[in-house]
Parts: structure tokens; sequence; C-alpha cells
């Protein structure tokens, strides 16, 4: 304590800001604390270092006598100094609302976190950014396209932002970091946490390449609850919202919401008319949002200055394929069928092979990486696909 | 006055001859009898005495002892009722001493004296033939399952005093008495139309091809698809196209279902490959054999057969882990307080399931479930068992242009034709070897019996490399390409087969 105050008389404005930090990091991480208490706090207090040294009157009139007791106890508990150390043993650092590295598109939505904890970086002010959001269960349409939009977007320099769920937010993160781009992350639970468990090898290489961001404290397991409110976080932090694939009733329609209420672009990808994983889609299309048919179509209409990616086509092999192989690959599609479909439409085009040259066939071309098998159905590959338009 | 009488009993799926020894003699009256008897041969004293009297035979009031030897093996079962009557006549000096003389008798005996069927006859009777017994008395309804045994003479006895009245007749007589049993083994092999044929099936024609492959190779197969799409149909038809039971081992499933006493009366010989589908409640004593002494259970039953399990990931995880030793071993051990048994199990593990809790999984539009869900699913079959299956198959769902149309599909004999040249090959490669089938290769012989030429080897490689696969995966695919081209009648396994084999491989497609 002693030390703090020593600190305070002669220290500069860097430390100013630096202990404003602690503290209101002191404060976000009382997690039984909500959002609007905080703000309630820090209005009363005028400075977060003041909410600290606090008279109980005067807290018990910002957020009441019950949530007074336990603020209290907790501040005897817990030293500022000690978490701050705490957070930065874990890999975790703290931005509050009143810091100048505050990302300032979530100064200015209606609700915004009274701070963020990350892990890695805060997203570049100056790149745009495009939140790619969808289905969890997605289909390999879904996955083709969104590894097609956020490897090209990535690839001009535009930063991807997600939510790191399983389907389509964490395929389009590991696509944009795999073009050598960055993605931010925004979870809905700690920053330290997993979530899910089956993206741990994206988690790394967000935080190496990119950031992991949360409005919760470190340690918060994922709760339903605390999803839709970080879907503000991914809208705010984005200059645009892509939706690739979602449902009739999708989280992802929140994020759509927030992010119209934050102003924002929305772009969707159509999808069939039949296909329920793209219902959501069609009638967000239908309501007005716009078509994403390619991913410079979104670069155009924003207008936005990005380098020039190299010519894609130089990279593009001629596909040397036997003639079983070219057969079937004529056939299929990005839908995936089953060995079964296929073989019925080569019988109605009046081709007559035997199963094991058909099957001869469907290993080179997942040998070949033209095709995949998944779940027992074959598909072209996401790469394929592209290389046919 | 002391008798012996030959009588057989059952020890697992062996049988072991007895003894049953009476001895007349004067004292205290009373009817003692000793040998590790349990309850039901115990009860004998009652049956046997109910039985004599209501024949109008008194027993004197004699003391007589009956053991029943070896006295080191636990006794179950009624089937010394008649051995022990016999005893008793014989030792009483009804029954002259000559007419038991190399003669083995069992069977069951009511109160009125009738001879009712017992279990475990096949098995009792081979075991007579090679101890050079000459003659089985056995029940009138267990006749045809003793006949089916050449080169000894089955008389089949319906009643006590029928019995009594044989044994008294001389030699020479005999026969006009009661003839022999004159079936012979060969009649139970008429042929015998099944109602079921793959003929019946429209469509799936990627699943018939690989349940030929796996019945060529005698490869366990799981089959995975949602409901409706016939995996069940196709199972059943798998016994048609299998090779016929040969009479060896025809003895060998009869006697199993002789010991589990579940042989069919009318038609001695099991001709036809068992196929068994216990439903998913089944509980493990069921499934592996269970009781004091155990029963064979339905494993044992479906040995040489098709041992067919629907909704696998259905049944209780440890009646599942059960089929481990089975799969690897081809019998089953059982350890109980009495002793241990095995009863074999070498049998076509035929498995079917939905590819999640709705069954729609991977169609999207229709299924319901949860990533989470699906793979709870999946994973209720242990890696073990998965691993002992070598070839898997997805069954999709069928168009109604497929089922309505009237397609004209290959009917089982020609693809058992096909799977029976296969198997001949294999035959003929394995013949100085312990294995039967490409299936039990291991994985030194898989060097041994399935070269690869260089394109192939290369081939395996970049598929090795490309589908991250495992060793055993790897060897896998390779015994099924070696049956693969058994059933092309190459010897050389060409790039062909081992594509196809490639297909059927059961991890990287939902098991990961």
């Amino acid at each position: 304590m002693r030390e703090i105050a020593e600190n305070r008389n002669n220290a500069g404005q860097q430390s100013i800001e630096l202990e404003q930090r602690i503290y209101a990091c002191w404060l976000d991480t009382i997690y039984w604390l909500t959002r609007e208490a905080k703000y309630r706090l820090l209005e009363t207090a005028g400075n977060v270092r003041d909410i600290y040294e606090m008279s109980e009157e005067r807290i018990a009139s910002a957020i009441g006598l019950q949530n007074c007791r336990r603020f209290l106890q907790h501040r005897r508990q817990c030293d500022p100094q000690r978490i701050w150390s705490s957070l930065a043993g874990l890999g975790i650092s703290y931005t509050c609302c009143l810091s100048n590295d505050y990302p300032s598109g979530l100064a200015n939505i209606p609700d915004p976190p009274f701070g963020l904890f990350y892990k890695g970086k805060l997203p570049d002010e100056k790149a745009p950014a495009v939140a790619v959001i969808g289905a969890r269960k997605c289909s390999e349409y879904g996955r083709c396209m969104a590894e097609r939009f956020s490897e090209a977007l990535a690839l001009q320099g535009v930063t991807i932002i997600s939510g790191m769920a399983m389907g389509i937010d964490g395929i389009s993160q590991s696509a944009a970091l795999k073009a050598g781009g960055s993605s931010y992350a925004v979870l809905g639970c700690g920053a330290d946490i997993i979530y899910p468990k089956s993206n741990e090898a994206l988690y790394r290489q967000l935080v190496e390449k990119g950031g992991i961001l949360s409005e919760y404290p470190p340690g918060m397991e994922p709760r339903p609850a605390l999803f839709p409110p970080r879907n503000r976080i991914i809208s705010a932090l984005s200059d645009v919202v892509l939706v690739v694939e979602a449902r009739e009733k999708s989280g992802t329609l929140i994020t759509v919401d927030t992010a119209l209420e934050q102003g924002k672009e929305v772009y969707v990808v159509p999808g069939r008319c039949t296909d329920t994983l793209s219902t959501g889609c069609n009638r967000l299309l239908r309501q007005g949002a716009a078509a994403a048919v390619a991913p410079e179509d979104i670069i155009e209409d924003m207008h936005w200055q990005v380098k020039k990616p190299q010519d894609r086509k130089t990279d593009r092999q001629e596909l040397s394929l036997s003639k079983t192989a070219q057969e079937l690959y004529s056939l299929m599609d990005i839908m995936p069928a089953s060995r079964e479909e296929i073989i019925r439409r080569l019988r109605e085009n009046g081709k007559a092979y035997t199963l094991p040259q058909i099957c001869q066939g469907f290993v080179e071309l997942e040998l070949k990486g033209v095709s995949v098998c998944q779940n027992g159905q074959y598909c072209l590959s996401a790469k394929a696909a592209l290389d046919r338009q | 006055m002391y008798s012996r009488v030959i009588t057989g009993a059952l020890n697992g799926i062996e049988s072991v001859l007895a003894a049953v020894e009476v001895d007349a003699s004067k004292g205290l009256p009373g009817l003692e009898m000793v040998g590790q008897l349990n309850n039901e041969v115990r009860e004998a004293r009652e049956r046997v005495r109910v039985a004599l009297k209501n024949i109008f035979i008194e027993i004197p009031p004699m003391r007589i002892t009956v053991s029943i030897s070896p006295a080191e093996m636990r006794k179950e079962g009624a089937a010394y009722d008649l051995p022990i009557a016999v005893g008793m006549l014989v030792s009483l000096g009804l029954i002259p001493e000559e007419g038991i003389q190399n003669t083995l008798i069992v069977g069951e005996l009511g109160l009125d004296g009738e001879v009712r069927a017992v279990k475990g006859i096949l098995p009792i009777v081979r075991k007579a033939k090679r101890e050079r017994i000459k003659r089985c008395i056995v029940p009138m309804e267990n006749v045809r399952e003793g006949a089916v045994i050449d080169g000894i003479e089955i008389i089949g006895v319906a009643h006590l005093s029928e019995t009594i009245a044989y044994l008294r007749e001389v030699e020479e007589r005999k026969a006009q008495r009661i003839a022999p049993a004159g079936q012979t083994r060969m009649d139970s092999f008429e042929e015998t139309d099944t109602d079921v044929d793959f003929a019946d099936i429209n469509g799936q024609e990627a699943v018939k091809r690989a349940v030929e492959v796996a019945a060529a190779g005698f490869h366990h197969i799981l089959m995975i698809g949602p409901p409706g799409s016939g995996k069940t149909m196709i199972a059943k038809r798998i016994p048609t196209i299998l090779p016929d039971l040969s009479m060896d081992e025809s003895l060998e499933v009869s006697t199993i279902y002789s010991v589990a006493g579940v042989l069919d009366k009318k038609k001695a010989l099991i001709t036809k490959r068992p196929f068994l589908d216990p439903h998913h409640t089944i509980s493990e004593q069921a499934l592996a054999g269970g009781g004091r002494i155990p029963k064979p259970g339905v494993i044992s039953l479906a040995h040489r057969g098709v041992l067919f399990m629907d909704e696998l990931p259905e049944f209780r995880r440890n009646v599942l882990e059960i089929l481990r030793q089975p799969l690897e071993d081809k019998r089953i051990h059982i350890a109980r307080a009495y002793g241990s048994f095995v009863y074999p199990a070498d049998f076509m593990l035929v498995a079917a399931m939905n590819p999640c809790p709705c069954g729609y999984f991977p169609d999207r539009n229709k299924c319901t479930c949860s990533e989470i869900e699906i793979k709870k699913y999946l994973s209720r079959i242990s890696g073990p068992i998965l691993d002992r299956i070598d070839v898997m198959t997805e069954a999709p769902r069928v168009d109604i242009r497929q089922l309505s149309s009237d397609m004209s599909n290959e009917n089982s004999r020609q693809i058992k034709a096909r799977v029976m040249e296969a198997r001949e090959r294999q035959k003929h490669r394995y013949r100085n070897t312990r294995y039967q089938f490409n299936a039990e290769l291991g994985t030194g012989d898989i060097r041994k019996y399935c070269k690869l030429g260089t394109d192939e080897q290369a081939m395996m490689e970049e598929v090795f490399r490309c589908m991250n696969l495992s060793a055993r995966a790897y060897h896998k695919i390779i015994k099924v390409a070696r049956t693969i081209a058994d059933l092309d009648q190459k010897e050389e396994i060409n790039t062909e087969h081992l594509s196809e084999a490639v297909c059927y491989r059961t991890n990287s497609k939902y098991y990961t």
C-alpha cells in the first residue's frame, strides 16, 4: 500500500495510467458485479483509484446494500497489485474503458464492456476488420465458403474477428492465420480457458499471431448466458459482419442484431433454399442484407485501400487424373454425397464402371487432395471447388 | 450283487464317460447315492423308485448303494435316471449282466417309466464312439441326434419297460425288437430353400460388395447408416452367401447346440450357418455363456456363423467389451466356481449402427444432434472392438427410384459362388498353416502372404501419409486387399484391390 502511494507521488503520466489499469482490473475481476454496477461505481467515485478507497455509504448508494457487503469483503481480501501480477503470470493483459489502447470500436457502442482481458495483442485499429460468423455444425459448403472468404480477406490485410467456436468461427480464423493474416477471437469465458477443447491448436496460434479477448475475468467457465453478450463485442470490433451459414434460429443472428444496432454492415453468403443451414442466411438477404458472392465484393463496397494479393491463378496446377477419376470429379460437388449416390449419378450418365474401378477413382481423388471423405460422404475439397470455378 | 453301467456326462462342451455303479447287499434297507451329486441327480432316487414301482417291479428290502464316478466331477442333470434304474435291475439280477456289456445308457425317467430327452447326446455319443463303445441306448426323442455319428449302434427307447425288455433279449434277436436308428448324417443335409436372397435388395451396391468381401475373407464388418437403409435386411442375407457348413463344422456347431439344449428334435444336425441377432438389452451372461455350470452363450451359438449386432452402440459397454477375447482368440473362456470352461466362438461379427442418436447424420437438414452428442454416440464403441473390425461401410438412404425399380439384382447363389472360390484360394494358400482365412493373418505373416509390388508399395506409402493411418489400419487395409485379390482370382495384389480396401477402412471417416 505504502509502495503504491509512493509511486503515485513521484510518477509521471505513464505510471498514473498503469495504476488506473491495475485498479480497474481489480474492479473488473469481481465477477459477480454487473457491468452497470461497475460503471455506476466509476461515476460516483470519478476515478478508478478512488473506488478502492470509497466510503461504505457511497458504495452502498451506488450498488445497493447487499452488493456493498460483498464488495467490502472483496476489498479487504484482494490486493490490486497481487491480482495484477497473477494475471501477468497467466500471460493475460488488461485494458479498461479509460485506457488509451481501449478499442475505439467498443467505446462507441451502447453498452461497452468495462474492460477487456486479453492474451496476445489487441486488434490493430487501422486495419479493416471483418467478423466471419456462422453455424457450429456447418456443412462442407459452409466450410469452403468460410475458408475462401477468410483466406482472401486475410491476404489483403483484413483482420478476421470471430468467436473461436466449432464450425464456421474456428474454420475462418484458422484460414486467416494460415494465409498469414491476423485474427482475434472474443470468448464467452475467461481468456485463459480453451473452449471448445477441440480448438486448442487454433487457440495457441491466435495467442501468437493475433489475440484472445474476453470481457470476463480469467477462470470464468463457459456458460450459455455468457455467449450472447460477447457477440456485441465481436460486431463492435469489426467494420463488417459476414454470415456464412446460419439456421433459422441461430446464435449468429444475435450478432447480426447487435451489428445493426451498432450501425455495421451485414453481408451474407447466400445458400440454397432447401438447406436448413442456410435458411437464416437467406432470410437475412430477404430482409435486405448485402449478398457476399466473392470476397472482393466486400472490399469494393467498403472502399478499403488494401494491398493487392498476388494472382491466385499462378499457383493453380493442372490436374492430371485418370479417366475414372475425371468422371467422378465431374459428378462431385461441394455438397457431400454418399458413394452410393455418386455411383447412381454415374449410372444415370450411362457409364458402366465396376465398383472396384470406382473405388480406385475415389482413392485417387482423395490422395490428390481433390475430394474429401467425411462421415462416409464424399465431396470436393474447398481448394478443388475453387479451382474449378 | 455289484453292477456297472456306462453313461456319459457333460463337462462344458466336452463330454466324459461316467460309470454308474450299483451294489445291492444285505443290511438296513435303503437307497444311498454318492459321487458329488447335485440336487437333480439326487432326486433320481425318487424318480427311479416310483418308475420301477409303476412298471410293477418291487425293490426288495436291501441296502442299495449307487456311486457315480469319476467322483471328483460335479454331476448335474437328470440324464443319470435311466442308467441308475438299469444298474439297480442288473444288481438285483433282473437284467443279465451281458445285456449291458459295452453299452452306454443315458436318459431321464418320468414317474410312469417314460424315458425323456436329455441335453448333449451328440457329444456323448461322439465320445462313446471314440472310446469304442458298441451301443448307445438313448431316449427316443434324441435318437436322430445320436444317429448322425456313424459306426456306433444307436437304440432309441421310449419307456423303461421297453429298455428292460431290450436288454434281456439275447444278442441275436435284439435288432428284431428295436432296430438301431437308421438315419444317416446326410439326411440332415437336404437342400433347404431359404426365403431370403440378396436379389431382394435394390441399390446399396457398395454395401453388398463390402459384405461379399467380408464374407470371402471372414472379416468382421460394420455397417453405418440411417434407419431404413437396409442394414438389417442385408445382414440377414449374409448366411446365404457363406459356404455351406462342412461335415466337421456341422458336427462342431451341432455339439454346441446339443450342449445348450436347443437342438431341433426333428433335424439333428445344424446344417445351415447359424445366424444370431441378440437384442441390445442382452446381458453379459447371455452373450458369453452363464449359469453355475455355464451354458454356451449367444457368441458360441453363432460359432461358424454370423453374429449380427444391430444398433451396436445401444449395447451396454461391458457387454460389448466381452467380445474382445472371442474376436481375438475365437473362443471364450469362462471361469466359474465349479471350474473353467472353454467354448468355441469363431463367428463373423456383423454390426450395424446409426451414425448418431437421431440416425440421420450427416444429413444436416434432418439431423438434430449436436456435435458432442454424435461424438459421444460413436465413442460408445471402444477402440479395441473397432480395431478388430476390418471392413466398414456406409449404408446411405436409398432413393425411391431405386426401391421401386425392378433391377435384376444378383442373387445369393451367384455371390456365394465367388465367395467359395475366394475361400478355396485361401484354403490352398494356408494349407500347411494354422490359418484358414485372410482375416486371421498376424502382422508378421501379412508380409509373407500379402506381397506388394513396387507400385503398390508406393501407393500404400502415399495412402499412409495422406490419410494419417495407424499401423494397425495399414495392416487391415492390406489384409482386406488380399481378400479382394482372392475374389478377383489374382495371386498378386494390385492397386485396384488396395484402393477398394482403402474405401473400407475403419478410421478417418467417422472415427478419427
